[in-house]
């Protein structure tokens, strides 16, 4: 690894930040945490889990500007267009295809979404569904595509990650995908 | 920074075609280092310990794409950094307390107990009462050895916005240890 001359110079004639150079690197985790990894990677080898060849992150950026677009503006469009209808219409009688049958998204390998998290994702996909019958077949079939535009920018930006773990950019656009996917939840279970 | 060891080679050669015994000997090599990180940029042990076993898992998942350009333990700590910096964005968040409030005051924070005894804590504690961003560049500055364009690259942000950090840093914890500056 290159260091700057400037950073050696100020980490040399600076005391202070010299006793932090002094402290040890390494600090023991309280437990051995190679179990818990083990028990992870040993569902497939790397290679396995690579990226498919060719895919780029920039697909992956691509898919994920899309869906800061559509899932924001379709969506909100839709719920206010004139096929949508309103809460007080009755589940039964616009909503023939059973709530459950729509997925919320997955995240696959990459994603870092604690128990909190999910309780909410939980709550709300609840409430989206439940919503989600009670709209027009026009409305709800572009919410159901913002949904998957979300699902596939996730999966892309998933498997670019496998490429490139390391990226800041890939990382925010995973993150920025939950935020789309809570943003559609809220969108359609919003009060009109 | 952590140069490749004996058999650090072969490790991951071995580790990319799927063998998980090789893949252990790196993870016995570099974890001190990888927990060490996250430890002092979380505050928080259990934190640090669900992002080292992330960082593992990824890094794991994509032996393929690792070149080589950089040590093995400098790729792992970028990734172990895009994994706390992930954290700290994500929608449960970490629960990480901000030392200061809107207004930029300190707050009053008690020192992370779990950190090691053998580790001189007076330093150790000045650096956890930093602000984020601040001890965020003074860790990889500091003890793991970054240049101010390395950090930029791993913490995505500009060398200038280092280098401000880093000053701040410095001043805060003159401060809250009571040093005389020695500039």
């Amino acid at each position: 690894m290159s260091t700057i001359r400037f950073g050696r110079d100020e980490r040399e004639r600076d005391e202070l930040l010299g006793r932090v150079a002094d402290l040890p690197a390494g600090i023991a985790p309280s437990r051995d945490l190679w179990p818990g990894i083990r028990a992870r990677i040993e569902v497939g080898a790397p290679a396995e889990n690579a990226a498919p060849h060719g895919l780029s992150w920039r697909w992956a950026l691509a898919a994920a500007v899309a869906v800061a677009s559509l899932s924001v503006l379709f969506t909100w469009l839709a719920m206010r267009g004139p096929g949508a209808t309103h809460g007080s219409v009755p589940v039964a009688a616009t909503q023939p295809v059973p709530a459950a049958a729509v997925q919320p998204v997955s995240y696959e390998n990459y994603a870092r979404l604690g128990p909190q998290y999910a309780e909410t994702r939980a709550q709300m996909l609840t409430l989206f569904r439940a919503r989600l019958a009670t709209l027009s077949p026009e409305t709800r079939q572009r919410v159901e595509q913002d949904l998957a535009t979300i699902q596939k920018a996730a999966s892309d930006i998933d498997a670019a990650l496998a490429k490139d773990p390391s990226s800041a950019l890939l990382n925010n656009l995973l993150v920025s995908t939950y935020q789309d996917e809570m943003r559609l939840y809220t969108r359609v279970t919003a009060p009109i | 920074m952590h140069a490749a060891g004996p058999g650090e080679a072969e490790w991951i050669g071995l580790a990319r075609t799927g063998d998980t015994a090789a893949f252990e000997q790196l993870y016995r090599r570099h974890v001190d280092r990888v927990f060490g990180l996250c430890l002092r940029m979380t505050r928080d042990p259990a934190a640090a310990e669900d992002l080292t076993q992330e960082t593992f898992v990824s890094a794991w998942r994509s032996l393929s794409a690792f070149e080589g350009r950089s040590g093995f333990g400098t790729w792992l700590h970028r990734i172990a950094v895009n994994a706390v910096l992930a954290s700290r964005r994500s929608p449960q968040g970490r629960g990480e307390v901000s030392l200061t409030d809107d207004e930029g005051e300190q707050r009053d924070l008690e020192a992370p107990e779990e950190l090691d005894a053998a580790v001189p804590m007076d330093l150790e504690r000045g650096i956890a009462t930093l602000p984020e961003g601040a001890r965020d560049v003074l860790v990889l500055y500091g003890v793991y050895g970054y240049s101010h364009e390395e950090m930029a690259a791993m913490l995505g942000v500009a060398v200038g916005t280092c280098k401000a950090q880093l000053h701040r840093a410095r001043r805060l914890l003159r401060e809250r240890m009571n040093l005389e500056a020695s500039e």
